[in-house]
């Protein structure tokens, strides 16, 4: 029989109810917010400027033209060279880290790459500028270090967690019995792990690349100190060695002067949308492969 | 024998391209704590900046970092621990489960700079809560609410399942089992979920500058619209001006107080996580 419950009970436990609830709808309806209000005001320029929000190259704040093509190709150039230079780097050091080095020195890789994701993006940005940037533009003669390069290549390095640590649970959850297949065949230790651990884990990895994407894409501060916020194509398309802008440092270095209301506004908003659509995709993406990767081992 | 070659060549590119890797972390922390150790001294941490802070300290940049990091921790750990203490206790849809956490992990994903455009379209203008720290502590909230909540839900769902059947057959009613079983259960978890979120928001930069921090030339704030100024918005500033040694060095020496600081909380949170499970009253054997 269930205890009798008392009157004072009863409003303690209303109350309680009641505090929870409302404390946990703020919250959701805080991080609904995010995305309705920046959907709600970016809106309407991507109605306005139509396909040519994507497609043409002219930002006019004073003709109230909006072509974000060079922030959207900007952004496509800095992650792509920051994916380039931290996938050797990343994958060689999951592969050792997993494969050849004694067992609790995973432990030890974790935590080195604690230390990089720890540091706070502006001292990246800090050490790009301070650093990178005098240091490309004396030796390869530039009119300015801070270029689309040295963003990617800062970029780089701070990504390279993300897509280490990932890869590395990714090849270390291989099951012991696809490196015995190899062994069997007579395969060398090298191309065991080539051949058959590393396909094995190919989602995983996968996985952690996209994830890495997005991280690149959204990154802000770093990227906004070093790639020296031009608006332009590089021409011809393979001169990375130019300055340019990536959405993330054109909202940052923009949202400030912007009226409220007013057309520069609103476009702003909306290279915010963009820029949210397309990281949380790859976010979902990537958590869809590595769960079917997971499941499939 | 060019197999072998081969074979060799990887092996070699592999491994030059990992120690790369591994050393990485090390040469640049001890290169931050090299340049920033050298310009930071005791006047340093206690006195204001001067010329746009590239003469000076940066005792008022400490003072705005951590009022917006209280007021993150502050608002964020009613909401989260509610979030979460609902999420478990009260409701009972799996549905409803699962969208608060699909919630939560697209909140995670969400660039920092959108946390900000956000904070300045509807914080700033939209409330009118104008450049604030308030505005910042508010955003730098809603940025630690998934990590928060995750951790502490993971603590709700790590308790041993007899300790919650116990309860039931005692005839708690839901508060009565959140504040006796489900708080003690999840409060190391809180403070984890909480130092880890506070780590990364003490970094943040793009979201606070244009809504909470002004870049020079103020001390406190005297009303809860004023903005402060903060370690990172500093770096950044000084940053730009990197053709300066003397707006360098203080960079450099701001840089090395933040790292210090990120290095504490998250030296706190791994605290937090290895004293939970042992000394547990609660915990039935």
């Amino acid at each position: 029989m269930p205890r009798p419950i008392e009157r004072t009970e009863e409003i303690v436990e209303a109350t309680a109810k009641a505090a929870l609830c409302s404390g946990a709808l703020v919250g959701l309806s805080a991080a609904a917010a995010v995305f309705v209000f920046t959907a709600w005001v970016g809106w309407p320029a991507l109605r306005e400027q139509g396909v040519g929000f994507v497609v043409d190259s002219n930002w006019s704040v004073g003709d109230e033209r909006f072509g974000a093509l060079p922030m959207l190709i900007g952004s496509v150039i800095v992650t792509v060279t920051a994916v380039g230079l931290a996938l050797p780097l990343g994958l060689s050091a999951a592969v050792v880290t997993a494969e050849l080095a004694p067992e609790n020195f995973r432990r030890i890789l974790k935590f080195l790459m604690e230390i990089l994701a720890g540091i706070p993006s502006v001292i990246y940005g800090l050490v790009g500028v301070a650093v990178l940037a005098p240091l490309l533009q004396n030796k390869l003669d530039l009119l300015t270090g801070r270029t689309l390069l040295t963003g990617g290549m800062v970029l780089a390095v701070m990504i390279l967690p993300t897509l280490t640590t990932i890869a590395e649970d990714a090849i270390k959850a291989v099951p012991r019995e696809k490196r015995e297949a190899g062994w069997a065949l007579g395969l060398s230790r090298i191309d065991t792990i080539l051949h058959c651990v590393i396909p094995e884990a190919g989602a995983g990895i996968i996985g952690a690349v996209l994830l890495a994407v997005g991280r690149a894409m959204g990154e802000t501060v770093a990227v906004m100190l070093l790639v020296g916020s031009v608006e332009r194509i590089p021409n011809p398309w393979y001169d990375w060695l130019v300055p340019g802008q990536t959405l993330t440092s054109k909202i940052a270095r923009e949202a400030a002067e912007s009226a409220v209301g007013s057309p520069q506004y609103h476009a702003l908003a909306a290279l915010g949308l963009v820029l949210l659509l397309v990281v949380l995709s790859l976010s979902l993406f990537a958590d869809r492969i590595s769960l079917r990767a997971r499941r499939n081992l | 024998m060019t197999r072998w070659f081969f074979q060799s060549l990887i092996a070699a590119v592999g491994m030059v391209l990992a120690m790369i890797a591994f050393a990485l972390p090390v040469a640049l922390i001890g290169w931050i704590a090299w340049l920033g150790a050298g310009a930071v001294t005791w006047s340093f941490l206690t006195s204001a900046e001067s010329d746009f802070g590239s003469s000076g300290g940066i005792l008022y940049q400490i003072v705005g970092s951590l009022i917006l990091i209280s007021t993150a921790a502050l608002v964020a750990a009613p909401l989260s621990w509610s979030l979460a203490a609902f999420k478990e206790a009260y409701a009972c849809q799996t549905r409803f489960k699962r969208f608060v956490d699909l919630a939560l992990y697209t909140l995670n994903g969400v660039p920092s700079i959108v946390f900000g455009l956000f904070g300045y379209l509807f914080l700033v203008h939209m409330l009118g809560f104008g450049i604030s720290w308030v505005t910042g502590g508010l955003i730098l909230a809603l940025m630690m609410l998934p990590t928060v909540t995750v951790s502490v839900s993971e603590g709700i769902l790590a308790m041993p399942k007899e300790q919650k059947e116990a309860a039931e057959a005692l005839g708690l009613l839901p508060w009565q089992m959140i504040r006796s079983i489900y708080w003690p259960a999840s409060q190391s978890f809180l403070w984890t979920g909480l130092t880890l979120g506070l780590a990364r928001a003490a970094g943040e930069t793009a979201p606070i500058f244009f809504t909470a921090a002004v870049f020079s030339g103020i001390t406190l704030p005297h009303s809860w619209r004023d903005p402060v100024v903060t370690l990172p918005t500093h770096i950044m500033t000084l940053a730009q001006e990197a053709a300066n040694p003397m707006a360098l060095s203080n960079s450099w020496g701001a840089a090395f107080v933040l790292v210090v600081l990120v290095g504490l909380l998250s030296a706190l949170s791994w605290l937090a996580r290895s004293n939970r499970s042992e000394g547990d009253p609660l915990v039935l054997k």
